[in-house]
């Protein structure tokens, strides 16, 4: 009895310990947030656990004895989708072992619900993708910012305005790729545009290239003008022959005035295409474009101004001394490449003192511009005339013998006498020249030479009586 | 030549891994099996009724409906090996 007890006790004892292990395994089952699916060796549902009917939201009983289907991995994980009817499908990461289970071969499916954390994956993706396209457009806007300062660079340095043109095309081409453009100017007189640099397929024919400010609504309106659909928005008169489909124009605008237009213009895509370009994009660059350039072209025009005025003398407008010493060196040059003569004479108004004296300073004035027109208007394409300072003039005759040079020079003494000039209502005194001359060979070989001998000849012919043409 | 094995793929959306199961699967079955076979591919999310009578709990599910017995499999269909053994086809060949 004793013993017997004794084995019931430990019977007692061992079937506790079985349940208690039982329920330990059992409860890692029931409890366990991954889904556990037992299946047969051909794939046939023989045990759900309450984890995989959230899962896969549907009620075990409906399942058991049901195909699963055959998991073709054995000791590894692989990525499934999970279909839950009214639900929106999930991921689940499956591992698949192969084990005995009741005395029979089975598989062990073990499903993860990794819904969330591909959900983030794919978020993390979509702000990298969003992050790389950002990263391009910076390196873009790189790109166009270094395109930009070469170019103002290069427009600095221009010492005229027609070597604007090939500047311009060049980095409209970099900067505004796929586009149909064109820059204009306005004309002086302000009445047209006219283009100065054109890319694309912009057209070739007068009217869209010379057109008044008021064909265009961006001048017009003294701001960007821009159309998405031509076919719709109402088209800028002088685009008339564009094949564009979309376009801006944009005025340029220097030192607070409208100096001249930045058109651009492409064919829309139907897709969109980032290769195609997409004006409304190139606006942010076409209007540091269009800065850049409109306060470039207006110090080109600046110094154009001064170099001009440098060689000119104010008043008559005629060229200066500084600039006849250039003339006269170049012309050498010439004559002595080519075997001619030069005939430079030294031209001075007789009595002009007595004129100031009578009639005050701007009646000399008027006289010198009077006299400055006279002589621009007698002379050939060819010659040059200067004002040597005060009332001396030099006439310069490139490809002329002494013989030419003294008939121009009496030409001129007798159709002087007939110019009329008025001041204030009153008839200034007629006036007579006086000419020294000196000519290239026969004279002297450098400008000095030259002017030294025609001053000579001119001082003789004032000693002579005035009125009269002197050869030195 | 007459239709001899008739095959349903259940895939879940136009994913990446969709196409790639697709393509595993048909460069099984052009390699041996071209013009004796039929598949149907079918979206659970375009047709979800199809999914629950088959009673679909996870994708991609290749069910193999002819000849018989069927069978059913689960998986990326990367193994060929295992593809062809998981159907029964070995055998048939």
């Amino acid at each position: 009895m004793k013993k017997l007890t004794k084995k019931a006790v430990q019977d007692k004892i061992d079937l506790q310990a079985l349940k208690e292990s039982e329920a330990r395994f059992r409860s890692i089952v029931l409890w366990s947030p991954d889904a556990i699916i037992v299946t047969d060796a051909k794939g046939k549902i023989e045990y759900m656990n309450p984890a995989a009917e959230v899962v896969f939201n549907r009620k075990m009983e409906s399942f058991i004895g049901k195909d699963f289907g055959l998991p073709l991995v054995n000791g590894e994980s692989t990525e499934i989708d999970i279909f839950r009817p009214g639900k929106d499908p999930g991921v689940g990461d499956m591992y698949v072992v192969e084990a005995q289970w009741l005395g029979e071969n089975t598989h062990l499916i073990t499903i993860r619900d990794i819904t969330m954390r591909k959900q983030i994956e794919e978020k993390i993706k979509q702000a990298q993708e969003a992050l790389f396209i950002i990263n391009n457009k910076l390196e873009e806007r790189n790109r166009q910012n270094s395109l930009l300062s070469e170019m103002r660079e290069l427009l600095q340095s221009c010492s005229n305005v027609q070597e604007v043109p090939a500047i311009v095309i060049s980095y409209a081409v970099k900067l505004f790729p796929g586009t149909d453009g064109a820059l204009f100017l306005l004309s002086d007189s302000k009445s047209d545009l006219q283009s100065m640099a054109r890319w694309g397929y912009f057209p070739e024919d007068v009217d869209s290239n010379i057109f008044a400010p008021d064909a265009c609504w961006g001048l017009r309106q003294g701001r960007v003008y821009a159309v998405e659909d031509m076919k719709t928005g109402p088209i800028c008169p002088h685009l008339k022959k564009s094949s564009s489909t979309t376009y801006i124009c944009m005025p340029l605008i220097g030192k607070g005035e409208i100096i001249g237009l930045l058109h651009l213009g492409t064919k829309r895509s139907v897709q969109k295409d980032d290769k195609q370009a997409n004006i409304f994009e190139l606006k942010e660059i076409a209007v540091m474009f269009a800065e850049y350039f409109s306060l470039s072209i207006a110090n080109i025009k600046l110094s154009e101004k001064l170099t001009s005025q440098s060689v000119r003398d104010p008043l008559t407008r005629l060229y200066n001394r500084r600039y006849m010493d250039e003339i006269i060196q170049h012309e050498i040059l010439r004559a002595a490449r080519q075997q001619t003569g030069i005939g430079v004479v030294m031209i001075d108004i007789d009595h002009f003192k007595q004129i100031n004296d009578t009639y005050g300073h701007e009646a000399g004035d008027e006289f010198l511009t009077r006299l400055a027109d006279f002589f621009r208007l007698q002379i050939r394409r060819s010659d040059f005339i200067f004002r040597y300072g005060g009332e001396e003039f030099v006439l310069v005759l490139p490809e002329s013998s002494i013989e030419d040079t003294y008939k121009y020079a009496e030409s001129l003494r007798k159709e002087i006498k007939n110019m009329k000039i008025n001041f204030r209502d009153q008839q200034l005194p007629s006036v007579t020249l006086s000419f020294g001359i000196a000519a290239y060979p026969d004279h002297g070989l450098d400008t000095i030479e030259l002017i030294r001998i025609a001053d000579k000849a001119l001082y003789m012919a004032k000693e002579k009586g005035r009125d009269r043409v002197v050869i030195g | 030549m007459a239709v001899k094995y008739v095959l349903k793929l259940y895939v879940t959306g136009e994913t990446p891994r969709s196409q790639t199961v697709l393509k595993n699967l048909k460069e099984i079955l052009d390699e041996d099996y071209k013009g004796v076979y039929s598949l149907k591919v079918i979206d659970v999310i375009k047709q979800p009724q199809l999914a629950e009578d088959d009673k679909i709990l996870a994708t991609p599910t290749l069910i193999k409906i002819l000849p018989p017995p069927v069978a059913r499999i689960i998986g990326d269909l990367s193994d060929r090996e295992k593809v062809l053994l998981g159907l029964d086809f070995v055998a048939i060949r």
